[in-house]
């Protein structure tokens, strides 16, 4: 599996100053399923709910299956106006959720 | 007396010196004359300052008449406050000096004229003008005169490219702005306030927040991303860097990490008793880190690398600030300081590398260290600095967030920080690898290049890293003594 994901690393990074290019392809995989672990550690300690800890070890399970994930991320970073204004209009929207529905107003 | 006729100065006086350099416009000798002056003056105003508050039109506290006018406070301010105390001198010393740099780097453009110097002296008054403000709505109207003022420094440098990352910059900027002054007019309208000293003491009084409240916090939290580029104005902000000029990079960096820290200050103060706005700070901020330094990994641009590691330690400032306790936001501002240091050499090497190569791509650029040394080595010490390598000033701050995040119970984000700083390390060192130490060049340098300006000021900067790290109370004291007395 570990041939196959780095075969995958060095079609894609290979442009992008060759081992110098695939390693820090590497790192950035590994700071991403870091952080994946990291939260899914956090939330599963902190919420103290068996739905929160049940979803999100299956959102977890689900992010793991795609590896590799940085292409992704960097495919939704692009400087698109519409795919910012998407995400902006999606953390509008959780704002407002997470401060509705912490304070007791919408539940 | 005397500090009461200084504090106003401090925006005053770049504004005047923006619309004389306006008004000399394309007289390039007048231009770098009060260039020069005026920026070396607008140094030695917070310097000379005395710690203290200033009234405008002189305005005194009055009583609010409660039983009458439904306020919740026995007395308000009445005018615009302007509040100086040490934490608005560290932050306005800064800021001051690091324009400076940028004004004597950009004086020998052939993109110099009179505009192009007064967009930076209206950005410096609008930065100086946020952190002094105690208003709201002043607040908010050099927010505003800020992005604009930043979007035309970018569209200065007359490419396609820039002119659409500053067009994309303003339309955000349109929503941002729009979002706080709409919170800002909820709070008005519940509240009747505007002064964030009497905001917070009337909502402290007036317990659980309403509706209407929650949706003017809801709206200022998105003015508060946008303006400190974090998730999802990330991008926005990065192509802004990446397409201005190096050495305003530099600034706009700065400018962002000021803003973030008297922004997040401004909310925490008049949302203190709210624990939710925290921990949607820390949420962003968390996610900004995790994207910027993923991004950061992936490019092959040395200003676009750059520009991503710098919104990826926003995301770190903004970490620590979200934490919540008053040692994790000490931290935080401690380190936007900090960070602001070490990208300012990193953007100043950039624009080095550009005027010596006309080009930062990576794979172009090779064997540098033999013909650039010095600004080799200090890229090598910067990079270290910003990885939070002792005995660099990156090191005091990023040890002191990972502190806090453990004393604050979050020791899984102690491990995220450590990750970053390796992200960041590698990332940084890999461009620094193929620029200066990779065999063969197709890039070749300008050989009348001398950029001894340039040297100079990244030599200093990076003794000033290196002294913050070796002596990191003198700034770090002052901003706890501060965030402990003012109880965010």
């Amino acid at each position: 599996m570990l041939d196959k994901i780095y075969e995958i690393f060095h079609d894609r990074m290979i442009h992008k100053g060759k081992g110098v290019g695939v390693g820090s392809g590497f790192t950035s995989e590994f700071l991403m399923i870091s952080f994946f672990l990291i939260a899914g550690i956090l939330v599963l300690r902190t919420a103290n709910s068996i739905l929160f800890a049940l979803g999100s070890i299956l959102i977890l399970a689900a992010i793991l299956f795609t590896v590799p994930s940085v292409f992704r991320v960097e495919k939704e970073n692009t400087d698109s106006i519409n795919l910012t204004s998407f995400y902006v209009a999606i953390s509008i929207v959780t704002i407002l959720i997470v401060f509705f529905a912490g304070s007791g107003v919408l539940i | 007396m005397f500090n009461s006729t200084l504090i106003p100065l401090m925006v005053v006086f770049p504004l005047i010196a923006a619309i004389l350099v306006n008004f000399l416009h394309k007289k390039d000798r007048s231009v770098k004359t009060i260039a020069i002056i005026s920026s070396i003056v607008a140094v030695v105003i917070p310097i000379l300052t005395l710690y203290g508050v200033h009234l405008f039109s002189g305005h005194i506290r009055t009583e609010s008449f409660p039983e009458m006018s439904k306020l919740l406070i026995p007395d308000v301010y009445m005018g615009i406050v302007y509040a100086y105390g040490p934490l608005q001198k560290i932050l306005l010393v800064l800021l001051t000096i690091m324009t400076v740099f940028v004004i004597f780097l950009s004086l020998n453009k052939k993109l110099i004229s009179g505009v192009y110097i007064a967009m930076i002296f209206i950005s410096l008054a609008s930065v100086s003008a946020i952190i002094l403000a105690d208003d709201f709505f002043n607040f908010f109207v050099f927010i505003e005169v800020l992005t604009v003022a930043q979007a035309a420094l970018v569209i200065a440098v007359r490419e396609t490219k820039s002119h659409k990352a500053a067009f994309k910059y303003m339309i955000f900027g349109s929503i941002s702005g729009g979002s706080i002054l709409l919170g800002i007019a909820l709070l008005l309208g519940v509240y009747g306030l505007l002064n964030m000293t009497d905001l917070s003491n009337a909502i402290k009084a007036g317990g659980a927040l309403q509706p209407i409240a929650l949706t003017a916090i809801s709206l200022i939290t998105i003015g508060w991303l946008y303006e400190s580029g974090l998730f999802p104005f990330h991008v926005v902000k990065s192509n802004m860097y990446e397409n201005a000029m190096p050495e305003v990079a530099a600034l706009l960096q700065l400018q962002s990490k000021v803003v973030l820290v008297a922004m997040s200050i401004a909310l925490l103060r008049i949302f203190s008793g709210y624990s939710l706005l925290k921990s949607v700070m820390l949420g962003f901020a968390i996610f900004t880190v995790v994207v910027g330094s993923v991004m950061a990994l992936q490019q092959t641009d040395l200003r676009k690398l750059l520009s991503f590691v710098a919104v990826g330690q926003a995301g770190l400032v903004a970490m620590g600030i979200g934490l919540g306790t008053s040692f994790s936001i000490s931290a935080g501002i401690f380190h936007a300081i900090n960070d602001v240091l070490s990208m300012a050499i990193l953007f100043f090497v950039a624009g080095f590398i550009f005027e010596a190569y006309k080009t930062t791509k990576v794979d172009k650029i090779g064997d540098a260290l033999q013909k650039i040394p010095l600004v080799g080595l200090v890229m090598f010490l910067a990079t270290l600095a910003i990885s939070g390598v002792p005995p660099f000033n990156s090191y005091q701050s990023e040890l002191r967030i990972i502190q806090s995040a453990v004393q604050a119970g979050y020791a899984e984000l102690g491990v995220l920080v450590i990750l970053l700083s390796v992200a960041t390390f590698v990332a940084i060192i890999k461009a620094f690898y193929l620029i200066f130490m990779r065999p063969g060049s197709t890039a070749e340098i300008d050989p009348k290049f001398k950029g001894t300006m340039y040297k100079t000021i990244i030599v200093v900067l990076i003794a000033m890293c290196l002294f913050i790290g070796l002596f990191p109370h003198v700034i770090y004291d002052p901003i706890y003594n501060v965030i402990v007395a003012l109880g965010v």
